[in-house]
C-alpha cells in the first residue's frame, strides 16, 4: 500500500462527497434539524400538559350548610377556588361557569363532633376535563382532611396511629442509576447505528459504483497505482463520513438534551443529572469500530452493482437487516455475554447501550471491539478482492441459469418471470378484502375480547398476512409487483420516518378540534381504549410488536399491498388513494375511528404509489402506531383526565414541519434518485 | 512502443481477443477499426494494464504490463470511450488528482496544467465544476486529464464517439500534434472516414482476430476498393460475415 496514494484519494473523495447535496443533507442538515425539533416538540408537549394541571385553579361551590373548616381545607391546595355565588349549581356545571358542586348535609359539623362520618356529595361533568380535575383535586383535599380527623379522634382516645394503619410501605431503589440514562441507554444505540449507516450509504455507493456508471473506474485504474491502495482511500472516506455523521448526530441530541430537552425528561419523571460526560466519550468510541464496520461492509455491497441505482438496489436490503439487530438495546434481558460479543451489530448495540447506562464490563467490551474490527478486516478483504476482480469492474456479463437469477435477485432486475402474474385483480382483491374482514368478525375480534394482545396477534398474522401470502402463491402473483415489495431509497424511508414521528399527533389533534365536537366518542370508550392499550403492565416490546410491527407489516400488505395494486390498475392514482383510504378506515370497524384511520390510509397509499415500493408505508405505519403508544403510556392517565391530545400550538407547528418534510422526501427523492446523475459522452 | 504479442482474452467461453499481435512505433497513429464487439476496448483494456491477458504478452516502451505494471501504465496515456469526469470537481482539480496518482510533484503539475491549458483551450472552464461543461469542453479536459503526465504512448479509445464536427477535429488536432512529437498513438473507432484521415496504419479486427494490416492506401489496393469502407466490408464478408456479437463483453 502507497500511504501517498492513500492520502491523495482520501482528500479528493472527500472533497467530492462533501460536494454532494444527499450526503451533506444525510450527513449535515438532518441531524442539526432532527433532534431540536423533537426535543422542542416534546417539550412543548410536556410543557403544556404540566402547565394546565399547574396554572387553572379548579372552581369549587359549596352548597349547604356552612363549614369554615372545609373551605380552609379546600383553599389550602391552592388550586381550588371557592365559588360564594349562590345560583343553579348544576346549570353552572353545565355551562362551565363551574367544575364541581360539593354538597354539604345539615349538621355536618356536629355529626362529625360524634364521632360519626359525614356524607360529602361532589356534583361534576364527568365528560369534561377540567371537571374531572376538580374532582380530583377536591378528592386529595377532603382525603387529607379526614386523616387529620382520624388522628385527632385517636389522639383523643390515646390511642396510637399504627392502630388504624398498621402497615406502611416505604419504597427504596438500590440501583443509584439515573432513570434517564436508562432511557437513553435504549433508544441512543439504535439511532446511532441508523445514523451511521445512513452516513455511509451514499459515498459507499458515490466511490464505486458511482465511478463505474459515469465512466471514471477505467481511468482511475489506468494510474500506476495499486487498487489496494485506491481502495482504502476511499474506503477511509465512507468510514470518515459514517463517523462524522454518527458524531454530530451525538453532538446535536446531545445539545438539544442539554439546552431544552432536560426539563422535559424531569418533567416525565426521569431525572437526567446532567449529562454522563464519560458516557458520550466511550460512546464516541465505540462509534469508531462501528463506523469501520459499516463503511467496510457497505463499500464491499455497493462495488458489486455496476451503477448507482444497482448498488442502491444491493444496499437497501443490508440497511434493512441492520436495522433489526440495532435494536437488540431495546429488549429487556439481554446482555452483552462474551458469545453475544461476537455477532455483528448486536454486539455494537449491546456495548452502546451499557457505555452508556454506565455498566459496560471489560471483556465483552473488548470482546465486541475485537470482533467487529475482525469483520471489518473480512468485509476489506472482500472488497479488495472486488477491485482485483475485472470481470465485477468491467460490466460482468451475469452470466445465465442460476447465477443470473441471483444477479437478477440481488440487483431487482427483471428475471425470467414465466407465468407469473404482476398484479392482482380487482376480483382477486374484493374476494380477499371480504374473507379477511369476515374471518376478524368470526375469529379475531372474539379473540381479541378475551386476550387482547394474543388476539391482535393472531389477527394480524393468521387472518390478514396469511391470506395475503395465500393469495400470492396460490394466484402466482409476482411478490415484488402485486404486493409493491421493492427497495426504497434510505431517503425515502427516512421520510418516511419523519412523517410517521409526526402524523399521529396531527390526526390527534384533527380528531380532538373536529370530530369530538361533531361526533364525539363516548367517555366510556375513549376510558376503555386507553386502558387496554396503554397500560404500563405489559413490556413496552410486546405491545410495540403486537400494536406497532404486526399491523404495520400485515395491514400494509393487504391494503397498500393487494388492494392498492389491484386497484390501481383499473382506476385512476386518485381513485385507487380514496377508495383505499375508505376500505382502511371500514377494516377498523369503529365509527369514532373511521375518519383518522382513513386519513391514515390515504397518505400510506399516496406514499406507495409516489415511493414505489410499499417499505416506506411499513416505516410509517409502524412508527404512526408506535409513536402513540409510547405517548399514550408516557401520559397514562393525564392524558385521559384532561381529554385527548394536549394542543400546543409550537409543538403543533414542530409536528406539521416534521410531517411536511417528511412526506416531501417520502414521495419525491425516490424520483430523483432513480435516474441516474448525467452522463454525457 | 507499443507491442502486442499473441494477446488472448476469454470471457465465460467464448474468444474475445484471439492471438492479436502489431507493434506501433513512435511518431505514428494506429487505428484499431472494427465493428462493435470486434474486441477492440479488451484490446485497449489488456493494454493499459486494466486487465489481464488470458494468453499472450503486452508491453509499452518495453515494460511488460503485467510483470511491470506501474513503470507501464507510467509511460501511458489513456482515454476511455466515454469521457467520464468527476462532476463535482473543476477541471484543475481533477488535472491535479491525476498528476498525482501519476506521481507528479505540485510544481510539476501547475507548470504542466498551464501548458494544457493553453494547448487545449481550458483557460475559460476555469472554477466550474465537470458536471456543468458541455460535451466538447468535458471531451477537451479529457484528453488534458489523460495527457497530464506527458506520456511517450498514447492509447485512445474511440476518441471521438458523440462528438460534433468541431469537437472531432480538435481531438483529431491533438492527435496529430502529439504524433508530430513523437508519440506513438493508439486508437481504436468505426468511423472509417476518420481511420483513413487520421492513421498512419490500420489493424482491421473481427472476432477478436486482425484480418489486415496496413496503411488506408495499401488496404484500398488490396481489395481494389474506392474506400476503406468497401474494403472493409469485402474482408469481413470473406471471413465469414458480420455477425460479430459472439464476442460478449468486447465494447
Amino acid at each position: 500500500m502507497d500511504l501517498g496514494v492513500v492520502g491523495t484519494v482520501y482528500r479528493k473523495e472527500l472533497r467530492e462527497t462533501l460536494r454532494d447535496r444527499r450526503t451533506l443533507i444525510v450527513m449535515v442538515v438532518l441531524p442539526i434539524c432532527l433532534y431540536p425539533i423533537v426535543g422542542i416538540s416534546i417539550t412543548q408537549w410536556i410543557g403544556a400538559h404540566e402547565a394546565r394541571r399547574g396554572e387553572e385553579v379548579s372552581r369549587v361551590r359549596l352548597q349547604g350548610d356552612s363549614w369554615p373548616g372545609l373551605e380552609q381545607a379546600l383553599e389550602r391546595s391552592g388550586k381550588i377556588e371557592i365559588d360564594r355565588t349562590g345560583g343553579d349549581g348544576k346549570r353552572d356545571l353545565i355551562d362551565q361557569k363551574l367544575d364541581l358542586l360539593l354538597s354539604v348535609p345539615p349538621g355536618a359539623v356536629d355529626t362529625l363532633a360524634e364521632d360519626r362520618a359525614v356524607r360529602l356529595v361532589l356534583t361534576y361533568d364527568e365528560t369534561r376535563g377540567r371537571s374531572r380535575l376538580a374532582r380530583e383535586r377536591v378528592r386529595a383535599a377532603v382525603d387529607k382532611m379526614a386523616r387529620r380527623i382520624v388522628k385527632a379522634r385517636l389522639q383523643r382516645r390515646e390511642l396510637a396511629p399504627g392502630l388504624i394503619e398498621p402497615l406502611v410501605t416505604q419504597e427504596k431503589g438500590v440501583s443509584g442509576r439515573d432513570r434517564g440514562r436508562q432511557v437513553a441507554a435504549g433508544t441512543v444505540p439504535l439511532l446511532v447505528i441508523l445514523m451511521v449507516l445512513l452516513g455511509a450509504f451514499y459515498p459507499a455507493i458515490d466511490v464505486t459504483a458511482g465511478e463505474k456508471e459515469r465512466g471514471t473506474l477505467e481511468t482511475l485504474l489506468a494510474a500506476p497505482v495499486d487498487r489496494v491502495s485506491l481502495l482504502a482511500g476511499k474506503y477511509l472516506v465512507v468510514a470518515s463520513t459514517a463517523l462524522f455523521t454518527g458524531l454530530l448526530n451525538m453532538g446535536s441530541m446531545g445539545l438539544t438534551l442539554v439546552l431544552g430537552f432536560g426539563p422535559a425528561l424531569r418533567a416525565a419523571g426521569m431525572s437526567a443529572t446532567g449529562v454522563p460526560w464519560t458516557a458520550v466519550a466511550l460512546t464516541v468510541v465505540a462509534m469508531v469500530p462501528a463506523a469501520l464496520f459499516f463503511a467496510a461492509t457497505m463499500i464491499a455491497i455497493a462495488a458489486l452493482g455496476r451503477s448507482f441505482k444497482e448498488a442502491q438496489n444491493l444496499l437497501t436490503p443490508i440497511y434493512m437487516v441492520f436495522m433489526l439487530p440495532a435494536l437488540a438495546a431495546q429488549l429487556p434481558g439481554v446482555s452483552l455475554t462474551p458469545v453475544i460479543a461476537l455477532l455483528p451489530v448486536v454486539n455494537i448495540s449491546l456495548l452502546t447501550r451499557d457505555l452508556i447506562a454506565g455498566d459496560a464490563s471489560l471483556l465483552p467490551g473488548l470482546l465486541t471491539v475485537g470482533s467487529v474490527l475482525l469483520y471489518t478486516g473480512v468485509a476489506l478483504r472482500l472488497a479488495a478482492r472486488i477491485f482485483e476482480s475485472e470481470r465485477l469492474l468491467f460490466a460482468p456479463d451475469p452470466g445465465s441459469g442460476p447465477r443470473r437469477k441471483l444477479w437478477a435477485l440481488l440487483l431487482g432486475r427483471e428475471v425470467d418471470a414465466g407465468p407469473r402474474v404482476e398484479a392482482p385483480s380487482s376480483a382477486q382483491a374484493a374476494v380477499l378484502f371480504m374473507v379477511v374482514m369476515a374471518l376478524i368478525l368470526l375469529v379475531g375480534q372474539p379473540l381479541q375480547s378475551r386476550h387482547l394482545i394474543g388476539g391482535l396477534l393472531v389477527t394480524e398474522w393468521l387472518l390478514i398476512g396469511l391470506p395475503v401470502l395465500l393469495l400470492v402463491r396460490l394466484g402466482r402473483l409476482h411478490p415484488g409487483s402485486a404486493l409493491a415489495i421493492k427497495p426504497a431509497g434510505p431517503i425515502a424511508v427516512l421520510g418516511a420516518i419523519l412523517a410517521g414521528l409526526s402524523a399521529w399527533y396531527l390526526v390527534g389533534v384533527l380528531v380532538e378540534l373536529v370530530q369530538q365536537r361533531i361526533f364525539p366518542m363516548p367517555e366510556e370508550l375513549i376510558r376503555s381504549y386507553h386502558k387496554a392499550l396503554f397500560t404500563t403492565q405489559r413490556s413496552l416490546a410486546v405491545d410495540l410488536f403486537a400494536l406497532a410491527l404486526s399491523p404495520a407489516i400485515c395491514e400494509e400488505l393487504l391494503f397498500r399491498g393487494v388492494l392498492l395494486q389491484a386497484t390501481r390498475r383499473t382506476m385512476s392514482a386518485g381513485w385507487a388513494i380514496v377508495l383505499n383510504g375508505a376500505l382502511f378506515g371500514l377494516f377498523h370497524m369503529n365509527p369514532y375511528r373511521f375518519v383518522s384511520t382513513m386519513l391514515l390510509g390515504f397518505l400510506l397509499a399516496f406514499i406507495v404509489l409516489r415511493a414505489g415500493s410499499i417499505l416506506p408505508a411499513m416505516v410509517f405505519h409502524f412508527l404512526n402506531n408506535a409513536s402513540a403508544i409510547v405517548a399514550g403510556r408516557a401520559l397514562g392517565e393525564q392524558a385521559l383526565e384532561e381529554g385527548g391530545t394536549a394542543l400546543s400550538w409550537p409543538l403543533l407547528a414542530g409536528a406539521l414541519a416534521l410531517f411536511a418534510v417528511g412526506l416531501t422526501l417520502a414521495t419525491r427523492v425516490r424520483a430523483g434518485l432513480s435516474a441516474p446523475p448525467d452522463r454525457s459522452g | 512502443m507499443i507491442a502486442a504479442d499473441e494477446l488472448s482474452k476469454h470471457f465465460l467461453g467464448t474468444l474475445a481477443v484471439d492471438q492479436l499481435t502489431f507493434q506501433v512505433e513512435a511518431g505514428e497513429v494506429y487505428g484499431l477499426l472494427g465493428p462493435n464487439g470486434a474486441g477492440k476496448t479488451t484490446t485497449l483494456r489488456m493494454l493499459a494494464g486494466l486487465m489481464r491477458p488470458s494468453a499472450g504478452r503486452a508491453t509499452i516502451c518495453g515494460h511488460d504490463v503485467q510483470r511491470e505494471p506501474r513503470r507501464a501504465k507510467r509511460s501511458l496515456a489513456f482515454q476511455t470511450g466515454s469521457t467520464g469526469l468527476y462532476e463535482r470537481l473543476t477541471p484543475e482539480e481533477t488535472l491535479g488528482y491525476f498528476g498525482r496518482l501519476y506521481g507528479m510533484e505540485p510544481a510539476a503539475i501547475t507548470a504542466r496544467v498551464a501548458q494544457l491549458s493553453a494547448q487545449l483551450g481550458l483557460g475559460r472552464l476555469q472554477g466550474r465544476r465537470c458536471g456543468t461543461l458541455s460535451t466538447g469542453e468535458r471531451q477537451r479536459v479529457s484528453l488534458a486529464r489523460a495527457l497530464v503526465h506527458d506520456p511517450p504512448v498514447l492509447i485512445l479509445d474511440e476518441p471521438t464517439a458523440g462528438l460534433d464536427v468541431m469537437a472531432s477535429r480538435f481531438v483529431a488536432d491533438v492527435v496529430r500534434e502529439a504524433r508530430d512529437r513523437g508519440k506513438a498513438i493508439l486508437l481504436s473507432t468505426h468511423y472509417m472516414a476518420e481511420a483513413e484521415l487520421l492513421c498512419d496504419r490500420i489493424g482491421l479486427l473481427h472476432r477478436g482476430r486482425l484480418l489486415r494490416e496496413g496503411s488506408p492506401a495499401e488496404l484500398k489496393a488490396e481489395r481494389s476498393a474506392r474506400s476503406l469502407e468497401e474494403a472493409f466490408l469485402q474482408l469481413i464478408n470473406a471471413n465469414g460475415g458480420a455477425d460479430g456479437t459472439s464476442e460478449g463483453a468486447g465494447a
